[in-house]
């Protein structure tokens, strides 16, 4: 350097280079923000992004405006979405994997990622809304042919990943989330973590449906989730052993329920296609080893598969466990391996009535479907069954044997209830969650069944609601 | 209103550069910086701004008081008043309910508890405003007659809500007259973003970890995975505070203010009397200076002393807290403290320090077990994974844990070392001395900062897991 000195205006010009380097590209990107067009939604996330309410007194008082605005702000950010991609490569480094071999092998077993779980506990159920051109009050049930649903499923934004514990009651502190989400073998799956305390509960309620409707017989299968087969060893052993918390559920079951086990029904098929790999849900052959299982279990003979009309659903499906870790890098083994719906149509004649209570309320109903071959949106192929979650569906039937079923489900149970079409003439299919919660109509399935005569009810749930104390008093809230 | 979020950066930020450095005068100024304030603060705590405002008035006017009344009685009034009020608006809002909770398990009442929330940063401002009027009525600074530079003490947004703790003397001066040089500015602007890159790139990435080993992870837990987690977790805490207090200290320092630092790499210690030197410094020397010596400090002799310090740790862990893991966290610290004073420090400088500083993180880890848990019965049974009781040393899920934080371990561990602060230091030191060309500081200035922004903007987009742990302090 010798002894030349750098000083004066020659480095003070360096350090307004340096001041405007700084403040240009928050300038820059702060008028942006304000003054391009905000996008409505997220594609890859599944969600609509939410307005801001109007600023009143009264939300910027109570803070809900200001929170609005920081999420709908940091939603509708100028190129977000690139910035989300971005940030999955970001993440390669803070997901770190030696070797890096998840894209190039999907079914490298070592690649696991574990990240927080979804929760289960305020989960609703997805549902379709009815077809704005139905005319509900005066439309008869049409016979379905291949009746799709005049306007695209729309769904229930997903949670957004947080890790902060809902707002529950007070009392309901053992209520059971999903305790993460990983992926290993080419598969995304949930983890079940058992809770026999609550287990037991969920025995008690379906002793309750077997001790209420002594007139019908009550059928229960709890059925795994992909983790309870394809979880590394570690992940479903102790307690996170679905085989053992299933059986020791059962255990609690009265004699006077016909219980069926899930685990021992879909074990012999764990090389099949019984699982989606991107979703949380089974395919509808996986449901069609439970269908079996219960037909058995009650001495009917089940249709074989290639008896029933075979399909597809349009497009690839990249479900809910894909979109919860789509910003980790070891997803896109996922990605490159989508799934495909496939389905097994009734061959029965038959019409499908969807109603938003237990009373059966014409002015309020629409014909839903049993299966649609053209769900629209990536994310959502899963909707093709049932119309998605509904409150109650009636699907009558030509079996004429004059015997009726009732399903309790959860979304299990829609990749389910289309094989029973062939076997009642008539099928119901509730869904607990829809029921006596504090913006849902009251249900009671002790008058709805005085009124509609059932033969057989069937419960059918994976793992989580089992374990869930919300479902649990769900469940016991339409007959108590 | 947090730093590390759009909102923050692209809009409140801008506006507020913006409007401060086209105003023309210090009064403009100050008027605008604490409107800024007061918009930052009301943004997260929209009613609980009047308690803002009320604190603020109160030692305003205590201020004003002993100031005419000096060394009489009024002064001696207003001065307990002052600390009175401040600890009040504490217990009522931050220990209500802790004292209720435990006023009804010790006697089986059932007292109903209330349901007021803890205004943010409540315990730094009042803090700051109570220390304002000892100060005065010690005698150490003068009385504040302006109202406005008052408030813009104490509303000041950099420091407003997690620290540092400020005291008035440091930015007395500075009140009525202030400037930032352009070298100012750069260095506040890159302190700013190497703190927004310690919060947002390594402490929520840590912190993210760091739970899902410390809950017990999906499979029970490990030994290993429950040290790697309160590793993970000790990380999160310090990059998570220590950047937003450098972002504090850039920030303030843009705006011509110039704060005591906080931290020191606390990881660095060798023996817990200086971790506390290091770590969270303006609240260690908060309750030295008002606190320990006016009890007596180290002047009444050993046992005086002894129980002078129990008094402090005790507050210093309830202070982090309405909940007894606190206390307890303060109190381990304290049986440590003691025992290196009972030693000395001196004797304790024969061994080799390689095993000083193992040692003094092995006890600083096992503090953080304490902090983490409120519930004390999940505290133990971390202590108990930590040291093998009734799980297997390392399993499946610590070994991925591990192996998937390699990265971010190595980046933790070296920026708790003084590495980066020392180049930095010597590029800035060159700089004055014009020991080389401006641009050779500069250029790797902006892209220092460009490469902080755009990574952080990045993470932040993807990202919904961004709370600050110190908010609700």
């Amino acid at each position: 350097m010798g002894k030349h000195s750098y000083t004066g205006r020659g480095k003070n010009g360096w350090f307004y280079v340096v001041i405007a380097a700084f403040i240009i590209p928050l300038v820059v990107f702060g008028i942006w923000s304000l003054v391009d067009r905000d996008p409505t939604g997220s594609d890859s996330e599944k969600r609509e992004f939410q307005s801001p309410p109007p600023l009143s007194a009264k939300t910027w008082f109570d803070g809900t405006w200001q929170k609005a605005f920081d999420t709908y702000y940091a939603d509708t950010f100028p190129k977000r979405e690139s910035l989300l991609a971005k940030n999955r490569e970001l993440n390669r480094l803070y997901y770190f994997a030696p070797g890096g071999s998840s894209e190039d092998d999907p079914n490298n077993n070592d690649v696991i990622l574990v990240i927080p779980g979804i929760d289960h506990s305020g989960d609703t159920g997805e549902g379709i809304t009815p077809p704005p051109s139905d005319e509900p009050a005066s439309a008869a049930p049409s016979v379905e042919t291949s009746v799709e649903p005049s306007t695209e499923p729309s769904v229930e934004p997903t949670p957004t990943p947080t890790p902060d514990l809902p707002d529950l009651d007070n009392n309901e502190l053992d209520v059971k989330t999903s305790q993460g989400i990983i992926i290993a073998g080419g598969r995304a799956m949930e983890i079940y973590s058992n809770s026999p305390s609550v287990t037991e509960k969920y025995a008690a309620a379906v002793n309750l449906y077997a001790d209420t409707f002594t007139n019908s017989r009550v059928i229960n299968i709890v059925v795994p989730n992909a983790g309870g087969f394809y979880a590394p060893e570690e992940y479903r052993t102790g307690n996170l052993d679905q085989q053992a918390a299933i059986a020791d559920m059962q255990e609690h079951l009265n004699d006077n329920v016909v219980a069926v086990n899930g685990y021992d029904a879909l074990r012999p098929h764990t090389d099949e296609y019984i699982y989606f790999r991107s979703d949380h849900h089974w395919t509808q052959l996986g449901a069609y080893y439970a269908y079996r299982a219960v037909m058995d279990a009650i001495g009917e003979t089940p249709y074989e598969l290639d008896e029933l009309e075979a399909g597809e659903v349009d497009g690839d499906f990249l479900g809910t466990l894909y979109n919860w870790s789509a910003s980790y890098p070891q997803s896109s083994v996922i990605k490159q391996n989508p799934d495909k719906v496939q389905f097994w149509r009734p061959i029965r004649e038959f019409t499908t009535r969807v109603y938003t209570d237990l009373k059966m309320n014409e002015s309020t109903a629409w014909n839903g479907y049993v299966i649609s071959s053209t769900v629209k949106g990536i994310a959502n192929k899963y909707m093709a069954f049932m119309s998605g979650d509904q409150p109650l569906i009636k699907v009558s039937t030509d079996v004429g044997n004059g015997k009726s079923v009732l399903v309790l489900k959860e979304s299990y149970g829609n990749a389910f209830v289309p094989y029973l079409i062939n076997h009642y003439e008539n099928v119901y299919v509730v869904d607990p969650r829809k029921f006596n919660g504090s913006d849902t109509p009251s249900g009671d399935l002790v008058s709805f069944i005085e009124a509609n005569p059932i033969d057989d009810i069937i419960i059918i749930d994976n793992p989580f609601p089992m374990a869930n104390t919300t479902y649990i008093k769900q469940l016991r809230d339409l007959v108590e | 209103m947090v730093f590390s979020g759009f909102t923050f950066l692209f809009l409140f930020l801008p506006i507020a550069l913006g409007l401060y450095f086209v105003l023309p005068s210090i009064r403009l100024k100050n008027i605008a910086l604490t409107v800024l304030s007061l918009v930052f603060y009301a943004w997260g705590e929209p009613i609980w701004v009047a308690l803002l405002l009320f604190s603020a008035a109160v030692d305003y006017c205590n201020g004003r008081v002993i100031g005419r009344y000096r060394g009489k009685a009024p002064a001696k009034v207003c001065m307990v008043l002052s600390v009175v009020i401040n600890l009040g608006l504490l217990a009522g809002f931050k220990y209500l309910n802790f004292f209720i909770g435990n006023i009804n398990s010790l006697f089986g009442l059932s007292i109903p508890t209330s349901s007021l929330t803890l205004p943010i940063g409540i315990s730094f401002y009042t803090f700051q405003t109570m220390s304002y009027t000892i100060d005065v009525y010690r005698g150490n600074v003068p009385v504040q007659r302006s109202f406005g530079k008052f408030l813009l003490f104490v509303s000041l947004f950099p420091q407003l809500i997690a620290g540092p703790i400020v005291r008035y003397s440091e930015v007395e001066p500075q009140l009525s007259e202030r400037h930032t040089t352009p070298r100012g500015f750069v260095l506040g602007a890159t302190r700013f973003m190497c703190g927004l890159g310690k919060k947002v790139l390594i402490a929520n990435y840590a912190g993210a970890a760091a739970v899902s080993l410390l809950d017990g992870g999906i499979t029970g837990g490990s030994t290993l995975g429950s040290w790697l987690g309160i590793l993970l977790y000790a990380f999160q805490i310090y990059f998570d505070f220590s950047g937003y207090s450098d972002m504090a200290i850039g920030l303030g320092r843009i705006f011509g203010f110039k704060y005591a630092e906080n931290f020191d790499y606390p990881y660095i210690s060798k023996s817990i009397t200086e971790f506390w030197r290091r770590w969270h410094m303006t609240l260690g020397s908060f309750f030295r200076d008002y606190v320990y010596i006016p009890l007596g400090g180290n002047r009444k002799g050993l046992p005086r002393q002894l129980l002078n310090m129990l008094i402090v740790w005790s507050l210093t862990g309830f202070w982090h807290g309405a909940s007894w893991n606190f206390v307890l966290w303060g109190l381990w610290f304290f049986v440590f403290l003691a025992v290196e004073k009972l030693i000395g420090l001196e004797r304790l400088a024969k061994i080799p320090s390689p095993i000083r500083l193992i040692g003094t993180l092995f006890l600083v880890l096992i503090g953080w077990v304490f902090f983490y848990y409120t519930d004390l019965n999940a505290g133990i049974g971390c202590l108990q994974r930590m040291f093998g009781a009734g799980v297997p040393f390392v399993n499946a899920e610590a070994k991925l844990a591990l192996t998937q934080n390699i990265p971010l371990l190595m980046i933790c561990v070296i920026g708790s070392t003084p590495l980066f602060g020392y180049f930095g230091k010597v590029l800035v030191g060159m700089s004055d001395r014009g020991m080389v060309h401006p641009s050779l500081i500069a250029i790797p200035a902006v892209v220092y900062n460009a490469a902080m922004l755009l990574l952080c903007t990045i993470s932040l987009a993807g990202s919904s897991y961004n709370p600050f742990i110190y908010f609700r302090f």
